[in-house]
């Protein structure tokens, strides 16, 4: 093989390396994301219920019970995420839990409710607005990322194939 | 790009499975809020003729002369009287009353009701908040929000019972813009 053969094949690999750890940075970054976001319902579930009843969507006697599977995905999805253990099937469901959570941030703007968000419990307040639901789409893409281009480095999928 | 779509979906399955029974197992462990019945104890909003802004009636609110005449069910759990503005401020002067403002900060900071504690519902996600302890237990706790259609004066008031299951409850029905109409005195940057 040429030098000049050789060249573009080494800058494939090192671009390929780089989207390898890039991935795994958008991996663990999304799965901590959640189990911080988990840390801070787990704390009062009621008061994260109080805030899912804010957006009027649910009936009042199925708040707790809708919170804590909130709560309880965010914790497996998280966990899975910062594993690396089918990362593709937790970014799956959490990509679809964060989807459903947009839609309802956007009903709820346009229903004119003044509400907080409750994302991160009361760790981090903020209402839903147009930034909280740019900041929800980022979440969206970087499972959707993990979706299509898997893991990256460092999950245990890939230290169990070897 | 390459990857098996169906082993993918049967590990988001067992994904779901396994959360929802973690969830299931867990609301075993927490205890049910308290039950409250938000009961107008206004003369007005009594005899059917809610005032102006007055919180829109939701299935948990009863009205206690339909109640008897139909002689459908007590109160159950514990009763909070909606109560207006006249009744607020009696309780105001009085002295046997205490206010807990149940708005976000901003609002709060804008204006409330003179010696008011600042309680949004947000701040019990931390567990237990701190503004619990200037509570008192032996006063009249009056809990107010925005009024209309808020519904933070209630979930405000079942965080409290469950602190404080002895706590006499009361909620301002047309919440602090009542108040404000009213006349009555308030306190914060945006008063005068």
């Amino acid at each position: 093989m040429s030098a000049a053969e050789a060249t573009p094949a080494r800058d494939q690999t090192t671009s390929s390396a780089i989207g390898s750890w890039l991935l795994t940075l958008t991996r663990v970054v999304l799965g901590g994301i959640f189990l911080f976001a988990a840390y801070g319902k787990l704390r009062n579930p009621h008061a994260f219920a109080g805030s899912v009843g804010a957006f009027k969507l649910l009936h009042e006697s199925i708040l707790i019970e809708v919170g804590l599977l909130f709560i309880w995905h965010e914790i497996v999805c998280g966990l899975l995420l910062v594993l690396g253990l089918w990362a593709r099937a937790a970014a799956l469901v959490t990509g679809a839990m964060v989807l459903a959570f947009i839609i309802a941030m956007i009903t709820a703007l346009a229903r004119g409710l003044d509400i907080e968000c409750g994302c991160f419990g009361n760790l981090l307040k903020s209402g839903v607005g147009w930034g909280s639901i740019l900041r929800t789409s980022v979440f969206l893409l970087m499972a959707l990322a993990v979706i299509l281009w898997g893991p990256g480095r460092l999950s245990l999928t890939s230290a169990g194939k070897r | 790009m390459r990857f098996n779509l169906h082993i993918v979906l049967l590990q988001a399955a067992v994904i779901v499975l396994v959360s929802v029974a973690a969830g299931a197992l867990h609301r075993s462990l927490v205890p049910d809020l308290p039950t409250v019945e938000l009961l107008p104890e206004h003369p007005e909003v009594a005899a059917g003729r809610p005032p102006a802004g007055a919180a829109r009636p939701d299935a948990s609110v009863t009205d206690p002369v339909a109640a008897e005449e139909t002689g459908e069910g007590h109160a159950e759990g514990t009763v909070i009287g909606i109560i207006g503005p006249a009744r607020a401020f009696e309780l105001f002067e009085s002295g046997e009353a205490q206010f807990v403002d149940a708005r976000n900060p901003p609002d709060f900071d804008e204006g409330h009701i003179p010696s008011a504690i600042n309680l949004p519902f947000s701040a019990f996600g931390a567990g237990y908040p701190e503004q619990l302890d200037y509570l008192g237990t032996d006063l009249i706790t009056v809990v107010y929000c925005e009024g209309g259609e808020c519904e933070s004066s209630k979930l405000v008031a079942q965080q409290l019972l469950m602190a404080f299951p002895e706590l006499e409850l009361k909620i301002i029905g047309e919440g602090y813009p009542g108040w404000v109409d009213a006349g009555h005195p308030t306190e914060g940057e945006g008063t005068p």
